[in-house]
């Protein structure tokens, strides 16, 4: 018997080794993503992967591991490393959409993108307090396909809901996230002058 | 030059995301050529995806941490060994849960985020019910499944460095399902799962951490002079005490007197 354990956590070990392992550098550029810090973003990996080791006899092999690693990941980064922010109501949802429709049919030049520090691949802070401040079906979607970088239809299994939900989730995200930094844009110069003709 | 009438709307998105092609594809470009709205948008939908992407050439773990993942198993390699012969069993039965998708923690999570704030004001206990919700799913993998506290404590002082007890609730009706080790507010928690006669969910929770640093609760009571703070998220109520450096935390939906009273029950030194 004792035989017939280690053979088996042996075999468990070479299992996730792997399969899940290969996929720690995506969870890991997401994570610093996330935390905007390399030292919890290692913490973060860490933890997704213990919780992943300790879960991984319940993983189906040959369903999606990149999914369900990255449903971990986010789950971990939910509960003990994203810092909680007010959320937009509904209304702020709906003012920020007139916004960009109101962008769309003006003529301001697109603003263009903050400069990253490329030296760690962290989210701006300005994008990430607007990313904070989306309610969380709207927060996941953008979450997952945007920085997860998972297709709709993985996206959609974390999510547990139909592919078309995931598609208008993040179609209105994204309107928001656009309306709700073109400020920021605009205050620190960031206008993109060669767009006007 | 014609200015079309009709937009592409989510096609667009799905021209951003590199989900058209063949047909589809050539008639949304095409269409791009002659929408100025059109193509604003579609500017728009990539700078907002620029924002957001990780950027490219951060396809290695740094070695430190790849060493770290590595010392990582080897520890729960050394530490669970005696955990798998025992679960076995119990693994097989709950195995259909994972496999349904832990994905379905994000659905409740969802939902209750969405419903109930506000996560801003009480991280605590928004975490806390997550768990709370999550575990009352069959979604939330237990490392260790025992019946026993003691064998659960043994569990806990091997993988968290403070420690903790682990409450024997069956005289007052909760059988310990097992525990797991959790983050909490980026604290470790030890998580101690129980299962009541009439089917009903309890979880302890128990972290370092200093009354302080709760939010001002609604509700506190007193009970052989240990201060009690009762929170109410939605159809659950959270009962939080303090146990030295810990703080201790019992969560529920059952009726939030019968909590109370069960933490009034378990709070205070070690009989």
């Amino acid at each position: 018997m004792a035989y017939a354990t280690a053979r088996s956590g042996s075999d468990r070990r070479a299992r996730f080794e792997a399969t899940a392992l290969p996929l720690m550098p995506g969870l890991h550029r997401a994570a610093v993503r996330l935390t905007r810090d390399p030292q919890l973003a290692a913490d973060l990996v860490q933890d997704t992967c213990l919780r992943a080791y300790r879960a991984f006899d319940q993983f189906t092999p040959g369903t999606n591991c990149r999914a369900w690693l990255f449903s971990i990941l986010y789950s971990v980064f939910n509960t003990g490393y994203r810092k909680a922010q007010r959320e937009l109501t509904g209304m702020q949802m709906t003012a920020f959409e007139v916004d960009y429709e109101n962008w769309l049919g003006g003529s301001d030049a697109l603003p263009a993108a903050p400069v990253l520090d490329t030296t760690v691949d962290a989210m701006d802070p300005q994008v990430e307090r607007a990313l904070d401040a989306l309610p969380e079906a709207f927060r996941s979607a953008v979450m997952l396909v945007d920085i997860g970088e998972l297709s709709y239809e993985e996206a959609a299994t974390v999510m547990g809901c139909a592919v078309g939900t995931v598609r208008s989730r993040l179609s209105r995200a994204r309107r928001v996230l656009f309306a709700a930094l073109l400020p920021y844009a605009r205050e620190t110069g960031y206008a993109r002058l060669e767009g006007r003709t | 030059m014609s200015i079309p009438t009709i937009h592409l709307g989510e096609r667009l998105q799905d021209l951003a995301d590199n989900r058209l092609s063949g047909a589809d594809l050539a008639r949304a470009h095409s269409h791009l050529e002659d929408c100025e709205r059109c193509r604003r948008e579609f500017e728009a939908l990539q700078r907002v995806r620029h924002m957001l992407a990780p950027q490219a050439g951060h396809d290695e773990l740094p070695p430190t941490l790849s060493a770290r993942l590595s010392r990582l198993l080897d520890q729960e390699d050394r530490a669970v060994s005696p955990r798998w012969s025992r679960g076995t069993g119990n693994r097989a039965g709950w195995r259909w849960a994972l496999a349904a998708g832990v994905a379905a923690i994000f659905a409740t999570t969802l939902l209750l985020w969405r419903n109930d704030k506000p996560v801003e004001s009480d991280p605590w206990t928004a975490a806390v019910a997550q768990h709370f919700t999550a575990y009352r799913a069959v979604q939330l993998p237990l490392a260790m499944r025992s019946s026993d506290p003691k064998e659960l404590e043994h569990f806990f002082s091997e993988h968290l460095e403070f420690h903790t007890r682990v409450y024997d609730l069956d005289t007052m009706g909760y059988q310990i399902e097992g525990g797991e080790v959790v983050r909490l507010n980026g604290r470790s928690s030890a998580l101690s799962a129980y299962r009541g006669s009439d089917d009903s969910r309890l979880l302890c929770e128990m972290f370092q951490g200093r009354m302080d640093e709760l939010p001002t609760a609604p509700r506190t009571a007193s009970h052989n002079g240990i201060a009690f703070r009762v929170y109410h998220r939605g159809a659950l109520t959270t009962v939080y005490w303090a146990d030295g450096d810990l703080i201790c935390v019992l969560v529920s939906d059952i009726d939030s007197e019968a909590l109370l009273a069960l933490a009034f029950a378990k709070a205070g030194p070690a009989a």
